[in-house]
């Protein structure tokens, strides 16, 4: 039963690629290298046997040629995705916990001024843009106090090592991983908050009440399982979705990830680069999901069983 | 009769949202339903305020010229000036006034985001419509398509779409709606699935009324009472994407706007705070007044979703 | 009045009881200075039909209203000597704890945690002192007890593994882990197939008897107050109607409302429903 979920729901997904029919079928030619690329690249083949071609070199792996950085595409997203990797995984493992924490405390707490400023501190920080907060960060923590550096991986020149290169990474991956934690984690509350207040509303938190249990005990056994199933879902697509790299945020640290790659092919009008990194980006969500799906079942016994 | 409406807590509430989605076709209904909605919707102290504050941007927005102490496009004093009685905000990188930068700049921000929200509400409205009346074949190609579109993150979207096409302002329009049209449409879909089982469609559909009638007199306005919340939401996300790409110096060059005030701040941080604090904040109170409006107005259409904190007694 | 009743000492006094619940944006008054009494071992039905506030006074008087609806509470509570209005959380959990009274409730899915097995759920309720398999062993009586044979397979199920029936003998063994002195069904047989009501109506009987529990049943079901109960209250609109033993209501009914409900159960119309100014239609 279960299995036959996952394969529709995987079909569903995968269905071969119509994101990538829409894309390559509107690819549109650099005049300057239209020459070139013609030549080269079989550009004036029709259109069915270069998008045929493309799905083949898609098979090995080859997502095409960047002619502004000449280097093949796949080689750049490689080199890059590690570095959206670890700034994504920061951002998310400081965040969700935090935001876990903010959301629950906001609905579950007695004291309705708990609950009031938590709500306006999530939905001023929801409307703070990620890279306005980043810029707002560089200028308090990088410019006036001069605690971290304002941009980029790492210094030009390091003669660190070890322990010391580890430190110095770090304190390059910490304006911008905060700026993600922060954004992440006001998500991640008002989530909870909602899934906190719905779970506080079931009878089985009144078959506790009934047991003599505690409140911190009703919401440690039941509440806090049961309402963070539900972000478990959402962060997870949010973690695919971050694969593409938090564009804004990596422009504004120049974080050499994923999303400054995207933003550089685009200025660059690099579009084999900008195809490239969507496909990577979709593929990444695709896969995000399917392993979200099998989190969930190990999670939600409810789902396990193909009820 | 197993069910206990009114003396079980939960089913009250149940049954007050029931009541809350009857049909009001008769004239009277509607004017009493419009009444009751205001009123509840004025209670809503923080919906009262998003309101407040989207008037008061209208407002400026309209009446940019008349606010701007200058002409923003031109040098009006040293570029980088701190702010001060004459510049209440400072100058930028080229001297211009950022506060009248910042006036001008709601006119862009809001039409886009208002514009926006309303495109992907008739794209996706139409398509949501469409697959939930009709079903079958129809229904699984469109929503199949919704659901395409939402795999991708909707920044990458957009600026797929301003790589392709470029970005003037009513493609930027087109962009951002391209982007989000898939939360209308699955919203949209989702409510014609449910009103198309209601008795009273089943009944039009017996008395043989035209498809027309019955989905634009019929569904249609039992329909809407979520999306306009969805609309307020839309609009809040295409500033904020607008705002993006204005940072990332993709918007309409022609065009002020916020985002790109913040593309020039990027460069100058060190020097000038105040090109990246203000505009900022002013994309932060439009966003603020859209969420607390929509807020507002999902605690009238849904009483039940907004609760206020629930204490955790013995 | 049942006069054996009447000599036993009271386990539960509660007088004049009056609740308020928030609803939407208006306040309800659905309980309205009810007297009521529950003496030790004594079976009691509360009856009425739908929002006559029966479920109200019954969660009101074992503090378990949802406190985000409970608008004002007023009156008396007394519980073995015990005030339990005003008692504070600590000393009201502990109450429970130790078995005074416990609640079965109407809809017995949502009233299990739907991610948890139901042994887990089952052994939370007994005292956290007790070693894992005394505890292991005890729930597994209890499960038997509320009728269940094969307990050992139920403890390893969740709840939407389970039949209605069997989730709702899994909330009576749940609720009888404290060994309370008083139990409260709320529509304990509603949700349920007639052949498997009448199972569970049995093991109600059979709780009663042999553990010498109160049993405050709460129902619309003329029969099954008929068959379990020793004193009944009729409750219509937040008010208590009529109180009297049971043979003294079904043979003269001394409220009309009494008689109109009486003598619809009896020529079997299950479906009453209410009309805007309480009457039943």
């Amino acid at each position: 039963m279960v299995a036959v979920v996952f394969l529709v729901f995987g079909m569903l997904q995968l269905t071969p690629g119509d994101p990538v029919q829409a894309m390559v079928g509107q690819y549109p030619v650099p005049p300057e290298f239209r020459a070139a690329i013609e030549r080269h690249y079989h550009l004036n083949d029709p259109f069915v046997s270069r998008l045929w071609q493309y799905f083949a070199n898609l098979a090995h792996g080859d997502l095409g040629f960047s002619f502004q950085m000449q280097r093949p595409v796949t080689e750049l997203i490689l080199e890059r995705a590690p570095r959206t990797l670890i700034l994504a995984a920061s951002g998310f493992l400081t965040g969700i916990p935090i935001g876990l924490a903010v959301g629950l405390l906001s609905a579950a707490s007695q004291n309705p001024h708990v609950d009031r400023f938590w709500t306006t501190t999530t939905l001023i920080a929801y409307a703070i843009p990620g890279f306005w907060l980043g810029q707002l960060l560089v200028i308090l923590f990088a410019m006036q106090l001069g605690w971290f550096p304002t941009q980029g991986m790492a210094p030009l020149v390091s003669r660190a090592s070890g322990f010391g290169w580890l430190l110095e990474r770090a304190r390059y991956l910490a304006l911008p991983a905060i700026t993600y934690a922060i954004y992440e984690a006001t998500r991640v509350a008002r989530l909870m908050r909602a899934n906190v207040i719905e779970t506080l509303g079931q009878g089985y938190i009144v078959t506790a009440r009934a047991k003599g249990l505690s409140r911190g005990a009703i919401v440690r056994r039941h509440v806090l399982r049961n309402s963070s199933l539900p972000v478990v879902t959402i962060m997870g697509y949010a973690f695919g979705v971050a694969m593409g790299g938090a564009v804004l945020i990596e422009t504004v640290f120049s974080w050499p990830g994923i999303g400054l790659l995207l933003i550089e092919a685009i200025r660059a009008r690099d579009n084999q680069v900008v195809v490239g990194v969507v496909l990577f980006v979709s593929l990444a969500v695709i896969l995000m999901n399917l392993i979200v799906d099998l989190i969930y079942c190990a999670l939600d016994p409810r789902i396990r069983t193909g009820s | 009769m197993n069910r206990e409406p009114q003396s079980s807590p939960t089913s009250l509430s149940q049954r007050s949202r029931a009541t809350s989605d009857v049909p009001r076709n008769a004239l009277a209904a509607k004017a009493l339903a419009a009444r009751t909605f205001l009123s509840r919707f004025r209670r809503t102290h923080y919906g009262f305020a998003g309101f407040a504050i989207l008037a008061l941007l209208v407002l400026v927005a309209i009446t940019a010229p008349l606010l701007a102490p200058f002409d923003p496009r031109r040098q009006v004093g040293e570029s980088l000036m701190p702010p001060s009685w004459v510049h209440p905000m400072g100058t930028d990188n080229i001297g211009r006034d950022l506060l009248a930068l910042l006036l001008y700049g709601t006119r862009a921000s809001l039409a886009i985001g208002f514009c926006a929200a309303l495109a992907a509400l008739l794209v996706g409205g139409a398509i949501g419509a469409l697959a939930g009346y009709r079903r079958g074949f129809t229904e699984v190609v469109l929503m199949r398509l919704a659901e395409l579109f939402q795999t991708l993150p909707v920044i990458i979207v957009v600026l797929f779409a301003i790589a392709l096409f470029g970005a003037s302002f009513w493609l930027l329009i087109a962009a951002v709606a391209l982007a989000i049209w898939p939360l209308e449409a699955r919203l949209i879909y989702g409510q014609f699935i449910n009103l198309r089982e209601r008795e009273f469609v089943s009944a039009a559909i017996v008395a043989d009324l035209s498809t027309a009638h019955i989905v634009l007199r019929e569904i249609l306005p039992n329909a809407l009472p979520p999306v306009i919340v969805q609309v307020a939401l839309d609009a809040s996300l295409a500033i904020l994407i607008e705002s993006g790409l204005g940072f990332l110096g993709l918007s309409d060059p022609n065009m002020i706007s916020w985002g790109q005030l913040l593309f020039a701040a990027q460069d100058f941080l060190n020097a000038a705070w105040w090109m990246s604090v203000f505009p900022g904040l002013a994309i932060c109170i439009a966003i603020i007044g859209l969420n607390l409006l929509a807020d507002g107005l999902n605690e009238v259409v849904n009483p039940r979703a907004v609760r206020a904190a629930i204490g955790l007694a013995a | 009045m049942s006069l054996e009743a009447s000599h036993r000492p009271r386990l539960l006094d509660v007088r004049n009881l009056t609740v308020h619940l928030r609803v939407a944006d208006r306040i309800l008054r659905a309980v309205d200075g009810v007297d009521l009494f529950i003496a030790q071992g004594e079976c009691v039905g509360i009856v009425g039909e739908s929002g006559s506030g029966k479920t109200t006074l019954a969660r009101a008087m074992l503090r378990l209203l949802p406190p985000v609806e409970l608008a004002a509470f007023s009156g008396e509570v007394i519980f073995n000597g015990k005030e339990i209005r005003t008692l504070p959380d600590a000393a009201l959990q502990a109450m429970r704890r130790q078995g005074t009274f416990s609640m079965v409730f109407q809809d017995p899915l949502g009233y299990l945690n739907p991610t948890q097995r139901v042994g887990a759920q089952i052994a939370e309720a007994l005292p956290s002192t007790l070693p894992a398999a005394a505890a292991r062993k005890r729930t597994l009586d209890l499960l038997r007890e509320a009728g269940l044979r094969e307990a050992e397979l139920v403890t390893r199920r969740y709840p939407h593994e389970l039949s209605g029936g069997m989730r709702q003998r899994a909330l009576i063994a749940l609720a009888l882990a404290p060994s309370p002195l008083l139990l409260v069904a709320d529509e304990p047989t509603t949700s349920l197939d007639a052949t498997v009501q009448l199972q569970v109506l049995e093991t109600l009987r059979h709780l009663h008897r042999d553990r010498n529990m109160a049993l405050a049943v709460i129902t619309h079901d003329l029969g099954l107050v008929a068959e379990l109960c020793d004193r009944v209250y009729v409750m219509r609109a937040g008010k208590v109607v009529e109180c009297a033993d049971v043979f003294t209501l079904f043979e003269a009914p001394a409220h009309p409302y009494t008689a109109r409900l009486i003598e619809l159960c009896r020529r079997g119309a299950p479906r009453m429903t209410v009309t805007a100014d309480g009457a039943l239609a």
